[in-house]
């Protein structure tokens, strides 16, 4: 029934954009987390779960 | 690039709100599977709901889900988020008494549920069934949260916001929405109210709700528990970062986008479709990788595995969502859906997310966290493995048990002989083929629940030999300085990763731009779901009948909605057509078919036929596993409130005259007068027309007539 109901719906430029959209960013998103010395950064980021409480009182920024 | 101005703060964590949370979950867990166990008994044997009206199957399973999700999975959330949250940005949450507001205002609209819904106040929609005091409860308490999280985020002392972080955000922003746009509804009563959707346009918000629900409530944040908390307990960052990114976005498109919006494709031009089809894919392969991310991240531990219960749970856990996210959308493509529909195997689909995925990841975190909060060790680790091993017996008997059911009801009900007739036209053929499965299903979810009270007594003695007034641990962390952009010149990517608004932002914008693309089409549901000139809406009767229906939670056993197939068809009667629903708030085209679909029932059988199967079905169906409802014999029928419903309705956009509204009541009589007067004159007892069951039965007898009188083509 949703099916049928979707069928009828003639909008198909909205779908169009938002499927555009969307894969825009995916792809946008794949080639921002492997930009060029990202790995550093992204090695630091992986740590912070393991560094919170025992390690905390030196601080860092 | 900072430097010389670093002030030293001390802090402390608040472990109090996290120890109240766990406590919760552990209670609340209980309830949940006990009241499952509880319905699924009474699937295998009738009597189980000794005849109480709040006992019954229509009325628990709402609240068996409920106390699943939002009590049990929802406090166990919370403990983690609020654990995981202050150790990950450095700080205490923002303000200790908006955190307490948060947990003893979601204990509230827990009790307030498990009082409702047993008495019956419902708004007949799955997993939204709480009716409009307790909704907005739900709205006030989660803006609380939400003003708290937002607040600790911008205290906190760590710059870099790790992705467990997003995953909550993501939670707590897409929830507010979802709740919020499928339960605007106008008020009758106190504990009654309409959706201000109606028919197909309530289905569609409904299910969008129910699917994102899914994704939001038990997916990120289960997701973002677990990127904290495996590392944790493997003592290892996760496998790859970069890999939780990309998951992380793909979930939040691949439900609001490609979930049930892919129907969409349908209407769009070729290269469209084929972009669709690739991106789908794209979307799916990621959400995989997750699994594998976690999975990949106990390299090197794995002998650990063997010996340690956290682990054993999280390894677990991981697979069951590997399976449960390959499954569903093996259960959406077309052909296997027209087989699984309305079966037991999503119930198997389901249970294998919640009792596997995230029951284990909640056991694993409360056996992580529970001896560092009561700064203790654990009572035995020999009891969480013995947990261990029977929740995992419990889940797969379960499974396979639902499984089994549901292709087997699936089949039973397709299955057509050579000469074009279906092989069991009897309905109940096919109940009762499956019943001893029942049995096989309330063992399994049985084992389960004795699993979990493994765990309780595990948890209970651990606390109980904890040592008494631990002062809490002071930590030291320098003040977060301001930092302009032109000082981040070197290191850009920190602005996106590192500023919490922005990234809400554009959460909220993804989330946002797939609703309305998803939902729009609904809006125009009404150009061509155009009514009949002479569709008549309910009479006032039916109406009430109508809510009685949604009261006793037929729709969890019924669905109101033939498919265009030839096995529904010839079972059940032309398929259905959106009109016939246009004026149905809400919406009860049902998910599970225990007893067969009713769009079509009116006029099939006598009213003494109803009368009678109503008040015993098994005197007209032997071997029936629906509920008795005698209450619907005694309680009378509240003619008086028909006004109020109806002038709702009115408001609502329902076509009912002024003289409608002002005769309702004397209408209704009327009505009742007639039908049960043919039922006394064939041998009911009197009095009867003021009885609940005779609104009950002008509504059955409603069904359908629309279609079968010629009103609708
Ligand atoms: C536990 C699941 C369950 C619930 C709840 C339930 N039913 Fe049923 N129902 C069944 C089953 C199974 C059958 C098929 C056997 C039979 O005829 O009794 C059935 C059959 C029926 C039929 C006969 C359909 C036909 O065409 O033969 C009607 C009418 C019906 N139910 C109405 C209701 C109403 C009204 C309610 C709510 C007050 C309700 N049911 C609640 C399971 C359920």
């Amino acid at each position: 029934m949703i099916q049928k109901v979707l069928a009828h719906y003639r909008l198909t430029q909205l779908s169009c954009l938002g499927l555009i959209l969307f894969m825009a960013v995916f792809i946008a998103a794949l080639l921002w987390v492997f930009r060029k010395g990202s790995s550093p950064f992204y090695a630091e980021l992986e740590n912070l779960p393991l560094q919170d409480s025992d390690r905390s009182l030196k601080g860092r920024i | 690039m900072q430097n010389t101005s670093q002030v030293l703060e001390t802090y402390q964590y608040d472990d109090e709100i996290v120890k109240k949370f766990v406590i919760a979950t552990l209670v609340w867990g209980v309830v949940a599977l006990l009241l499952g166990v509880f319905i699924a008994s009474q699937l295998a044997d009738w009597r189980l709901n000794f005849g109480i009206s709040w006992l019954t199957f229509g009325r628990i399973r709402p609240l068996h889900t409920n106390a699943a999700i939002f009590a049990f999975g929802g406090n166990a959330i919370f403990a983690g988020i609020y654990y995981s949250t202050q150790r990950l940005l450095k700080t205490r949450m923002s303000s200790d008494l908006l955190s307490k507001f948060h947990f003893w205002g979601w204990q509230a609209i827990i009790v307030a549920a498990a009082i409702t819904l047993p008495l019956g106040y419902t708004m007949g929609k799955e997993y939204a069934e709480l009716e409009w005091p307790i909704s907005i409860g739900i709205t006030v308490v989660w803006v609380t949260f939400a003003v708290n999280y937002f607040k600790t985020l911008m205290e906190r002392r760590e710059r870099h916001i790790y992705v467990a972080i997003w995953f909550y955000i993501a939670t707590i922003i897409t929830v507010a929405l979802l709740h919020v746009i499928n339960t605007i509804q106008i008020p009758v009563s106190m504990w009654k109210s309409y959706p201000i959707y109606a028919g197909v346009q309530d289905a569609l918000v409904q299910w969008w709700y129910g699917h994102n629900a899914v994704a939001f409530f038990l997916t990120t944040p289960f997701l973002g528990l677990m990127y904290y908390f495996l590392p944790k307990a493997a003592d290892r960052p996760v496998y790859s970062y970069r890999l939780s990114i990309i998951h992380f976005w793909s979930l939040v498109f691949i439900y609001i986008w490609a979930g049930p919006h892919h129907l969409l494709y349908t209407a769009l031009p070729e290269w469209a479709q084929t972009l669709g089809m690739i991106f789908s894919v794209m979307l799916w392969a990621p959400s995989w990788g997750g699994m594998i991310n976690g999975l990949l991240t106990l390299r090197g531990v794995w002998h650990r595995v063997r010996t340690e219960p956290i682990l054993k749970f999280f390894v677990a856990g991981l697979t069951f969502y590997g399976m449960a996210t390959f499954e569903g959308p093996l259960l959406s493509i077309k052909s296997v859906s027209a087989i699984a529909h309305y079966t037991d195997w999503i119930i198997a689909h389901v249970h294998g997310g919640t009792l596997g995925w995230n029951g284990f990841i909640i056991f694993a975190m409360i056996y992580w966290m529970v001896p560092k909060l009561w700064k203790t060790e654990l009572y035995s680790t020999r009891l969480a493995n013995i947990h261990f091993w029977t929740a995992f017996l419990g889940t797969l008997i379960y499974i396979i048990s639902m499984w089994t059911a549901g292709i087997t009801q699936g089949l039973m009900w397709r299955a057509m002989d050579s000469t074009g007739h279906l092989v069991y036209p009897d309905f109940i053929e096919t109940v009762i083929r499956i019943v001893p499965l029942y049995a096989v299903r309330a063992v399994g979810g049985g084992i389960y629940l004795i699993s979990y009270l493994i765990m309780f007594y595990n948890i209970w003695m651990t606390v109980a030999k904890a040592p008494k007034s631990e002062k809490s641990e002071v930590f030291q962390a320098a003040k977060l300085m301001p930092v302009s952009i032109s000082q981040l010149g070197d290191r850009p990517h920190r602005v996106l990763e590192g500023l919490p608004m922005v990234f809400s932002v554009l959460t909220f914008l993804a989330v946002g731009a797939g609703t309305l693309i998803e939902l729009v089409p609904t809006f125009f549901a009404n150009d061509y779901v155009t009514t009949a000139p002479n569709m008549k809406p309910y009479t006032g009767l039916q109406l009430h009948g109508r809510d009685i229906y949604v009261r006793e939670g037929c729709y969890l056993c019924h669905s109101q909605m033939i498919r265009p197939m030839v096995s529904e068809t010839l079972r059940y009667g032309d398929y259905s057509r959106e009109q016939e629903s246009a004026f149905d708030r809400p919406f009860q085209w049902g998910s599970k078919r225990i007893g067969p679909d009713l769009a079509r029932e009116g006029g099939k059988y006598p009213d003494l036929w109803h009368y009678r199967h109503m008040m015993d079905p098994r005197e007209v169906t032997s071997g029936s596993i629906m509920p008795a409802y005698p209450w619907l014999y005694r309680d009378k029928t509240d003619f008086a409130i028909l006004q109020k419903k109806l002038k709702v309705m009115k408001s609502l956009g329902v076509p009912y005259s002024d003289i409608d509204i002002a005769q309702a009541e004397s209408d209704a009589r009327q009505e009742a007068k007639a039908i049960a007067d043919g039922l006394i004159s064939q041998g009911a007892p009197t009095p009867l027309e003021d009885r609940e069951i005779v609104a009950l039965i002008a509504y059955l007898q409603r069904l359908g007539q629309d279609f079968k009188k010629g009103i609708i083509k």
